[in-house]
């Protein structure tokens, strides 16, 4: 089998396969004609459509579509839970699953079952599951989920011989990483790394798209489809400008205006400065001053800006590395990761934690973070630790996961509980002889499982991993990996995760629903969220007396959730 | 002094059979209620052609809304020239249409075998596009009172739309099936018409409560262990 790396990128996603000699990258979509040598003809844009017909489209068919379509889904994994495309309520999941399984066969010739693929370096728990879940319901199995900027080192130094660090600048469509790694005879140890998760080409084209507009003799009027079209040439635009100093963009009503890389300088410029922070925060952490950096990797499409290329190298003194594409390298580098991981490839490889894991524990009253496994350690990675109950008598002890940063507060935003546990424990018994451990396994896969074992006896009293999500209802994810299969098998999106908006003539019922499905459905549980949305199902069709039924229902339901109304 | 021979009588057996539709609001889409009524009409056209089943099955038709009806009562199906119109709105109570039904099996299986009849165990055919609007806890406890009667009908589920595979398997007591992705709602009903007959047919013959053959095409049958 051959070893293949997927960046599964915000804007754009790419795949590459270890051909014995070399990480090639492989064609897996085909830019229309204006796009066509900008670099973009070995990429897929990361976009998801569903037409009217419900029919599923990838990469440059829905980036050009005009609605019904997700960007940036990856944006998502860390927040949300369903995202609504033309009418169609998808789960996150299932909508990266989707782009996933495309990319799994859109090279001809070739399917994808196994990968390494690439997150970026600052995501937490729930978006790496989320990634490893959307991969696996596509059918591919993911060998190891490397981060871009280790991904990204070993596609420009995969030779290296000596000793050295190397900061990996990675400015993509939606976000930054800046990462100092360490490389010793061929490994690489993840040392500093920081990054921005809403910052990237999107962030830039809307900055861009806005001094353009400002610069119109009036205000614009377009509609949805017009302001998508605009949208689409402002990125076109603003890629020409890495390369030429002046263009013209076409506006929606088909007129031409000059726009000038000066324009584009000055409307990013805040957005530059503030990618520059993090370079400041990696050097600080490691108390290194650029001097210390022997080598500067920058990728990503917003890498290739010149003004970029140009303020990075003056921070650190030092040009950029040459030698790959800052578009695939990500791909490439996850490409020869899997090829070490196969012994295809002879080189050490190993992926670190950027997160400290632990759990919370009260030992003057005051909860504060117990790590288990720091910072920048090698994975795989095992730690066992014991503890007891707070209090003496005490019927149950809460378990709680937590990734993030031990020197600071427990809810410092940077600290995430992932999970947590309520675990019975015998309150006759003494602080002493009610005593624990917790054992944390974090594989390379980027999975967090925990065991729970009383001291006294033995006996496990908590097997489980670090899940979200729908994997609350493991049969949930089957008929996930169905409808993805489906989907892919028909072309059109359908079953069971689809609604199809219904124009409804009673203004008060299509409040009410409106209500419930954002303010309400997304908080509750599952359980909960179901009945709601089948009452928002019954009020959409009702009429005459079923219609008072169904909106004195949903009223009385909602009367409940009030504080979620504010 | 006359002597009279012992007369015995074997007392026919009957299959009581009900069919409980879901008839909220969400059957008017996509012309689901329509599929339905075709699916009855079907059902008994070929009760019609099959003398056999005539004289071994009585079939009924319990709708449900916000609330429960009785939509044709327990009978000669053969024999009934209009059938009901089946007119949806409003809520999905699971917990109403359990405790119709629990009534209507109780007092259905008194009259039959006050008339003489041996009584089989009824079969229920549930079929619903949606997922309950009543809290759980409200048609659990419906549906435990159901299933732990005296006469326990055996229950196959059929999930079609939005209805989800888990709450119907939690309904089913003999076999559930869940349309799969990509079947259309309207030719899923059609093919619940042709299970139901074939399934009234093979047990009136058999002479005890069956259903027969695999899934219906456009289901999946999920396990009930």
């Amino acid at each position: 089998m051959n070893p293949f790396g997927i960046d599964f990128g915000t804007t754009n996603s790419v795949l590459a396969q270890w051909n014995g000699v070399e990480a090639e990258v492989l064609s897996i979509d085909t830019p229309p004609g204006q796009w066509q040598n900008m670099g973009f003809d070995r990429v897929l844009p990361s976009v998801l459509g569903i037409g009217d017909a419900g029919e599923a489209l990838f990469g440059w068919n829905a980036k050009r579509a005009t609605g019904g379509k997700l960007n940036a889904v990856k944006r998502l994994f860390a927040t949300e839970n369903t995202v609504d495309i033309n009418g169609h309520v998808v789960s996150v999941e299932e909508a990266a699953a989707l782009l996933f399984a495309h990319i799994r066969s859109a090279s001809a010739g070739v399917t994808v079952n196994r990968s390494v693929v690439t997150i970026p370096a600052n995501s937490r728990g729930l978006a790496r599951y989320r990634t490893k879940v959307s991969a696996g319901l596509a059918g591919i199995e993911v060998q190891a989920l490397v981060n871009e900027p280790t991904a990204a080192a070993m596609a420009f130094s995969i030779d290296a011989t000596h000793d050295q660090n190397v900061l990996v600048f990675d400015w993509g469509g939606g976000t930054l990483d800046v990462t100092v790694l360490e490389t010793i005879e061929g490994v690489f140890i993840e040392r500093a790394s920081k990054g921005i998760p809403r910052s990237g080409g999107i962030d830039l084209d809307e900055v861009f798209a806005n001094a353009i507009t400002a610069q119109l003799p009036s205000a614009p009027s377009w509609s949805p489809a017009e302001e998508a079209q605009f949208r689409l040439e402002v990125e076109r635009v603003k890629i020409l400008l890495s390369d030429q100093h002046e263009t013209n963009l076409q506006l929606p009503s088909g007129r031409y205006v000059p726009v000038t890389r000066e324009l584009f300088i000055k409307a990013i410029s805040g957005k530059l400065h503030e990618a520059i922070q993090p370079i400041r925060q990696c050097l600080s952490d490691l108390s290194i001053d650029p001097r210390g950096i022997d080598q500067l990797v920058m990728v990503g499409g917003s890498s290739k800006i010149p003004a970029a290329r140009q303020l990075v190298s003056e921070v650190l003194g030092r040009e950029p590395a040459t030698g790959a594409d800052p578009m695939t390298a990500v791909a490439q580098g996850a490409a020869i990761a899997s090829a070490i991981l196969l012994g295809q490839l002879d080189k050490d490889f190993f992926v670190a934690t950027e997160h400290a894991l632990g759990t919370v524990v009260h030992n003057d009253g005051r909860p504060s973070f117990s790590v288990l496994i720091p910072r920048n350690h090698q994975l795989p990675a095992k730690a066992t630790d014991s503890y007891v109950p707070a209090a003496e008598g005490q019927s149950s002890v809460l378990v709680r996961v937590i990734e993030g940063d031990p020197t600071k507060p427990v809810e410092h935003e940077d600290n995430v509980v992932l999970k947590e546990w309520p675990i019975p424990v015998e309150p006759t018994r003494s602080q002493a002889d009610a005593s624990f451990t917790i054992t944390y396994e974090y594989n390379v896969d980027g999975i967090l499982h925990i065991t729970v074992v009383d001291q006294l006896t033995g006996r496990q009293m908590l097997r489980d991993d670090v899940s979200f999500g729908v994997t609350k209802d493991k049969t949930a994810l089957v008929e996930l990996a169905k409808r993805v299969h489906a989907t892919m098998q028909t072309g059109t999106v359908n079953g069971s995760g689809r609604r199809v908006p219904v124009p409804m003539v009673d203004a008060e019922a299509a409040r009410l629903v409106d209500r419930a499905r954002n303010k309400v459905i997304p908080f509750v549980d599952d359980e909960e969220a179901k009945r709601l949305e089948a009452i928002c199902g019954d009020l959409e069709h009702a009429s005459g007396d079923g219609l008072v039924e169904c909106k004195g229902a949903l009223t009385e339901a909602l009367r409940q959730y009030a504080y979620l109304m504010v | 002094m006359h002597r009279t021979d012992a007369i015995t009588t074997e007392h026919a057996a009957i299959l009581p059979i009900y069919l409980v539709c879901d008839l909220s609001s969400s059957m008017r889409e996509d012309r689901r209620v329509e599929a339905l009524r075709d699916a009855l009409t079907g059902l008994r056209d070929a009760v019609w052609a099959n003398p056999v089943v005539s004289d071994c099955a009585r079939i009924g038709v319990i709708g449900f809304a916000g609330r429960a009806w009785l939509c044709l009562p327990l009978c000669d199906i053969a024999t009934v020239g209009d059938l009901p119109v089946l007119e949806p709105d409003g809520l999905t109570s699971y917990a109403a249409a359990f405790r119709l039904l629990h009534r209507t099996v109780r007092s259905d299986v008194e009259q039959l075998a006050a008339d003489q009849y041996r009584v089989l165990r009824p079969l229920v055919f549930f079929v619903s596009d949606g997922e309950p609007t009543d809290r759980t806890a409200e048609w659990v406890a419906e549906l435990a009172i159901l299933r732990t009667a005296a006469v326990r009908p055996e229950i196959i589920t059929f999930a079609i739309g939005e209805a989800s595979a888990a709450t119907l398997r939690q309904v089913a007591t003999a076999r559930c099936f869940v349309a799969s992705v990509g079947t259309a709602v309207r030719d899923a009903i059609a093919e619940i018409g042709a299970v139901v007959i074939r399934s009234v047919v093979a047990s009136s013959t058999s002479g005890q409560a069956a259903v027969a053959g695999p899934p219906p095409d456009g289901f999946d049958e999920l396990d009930l262990l």
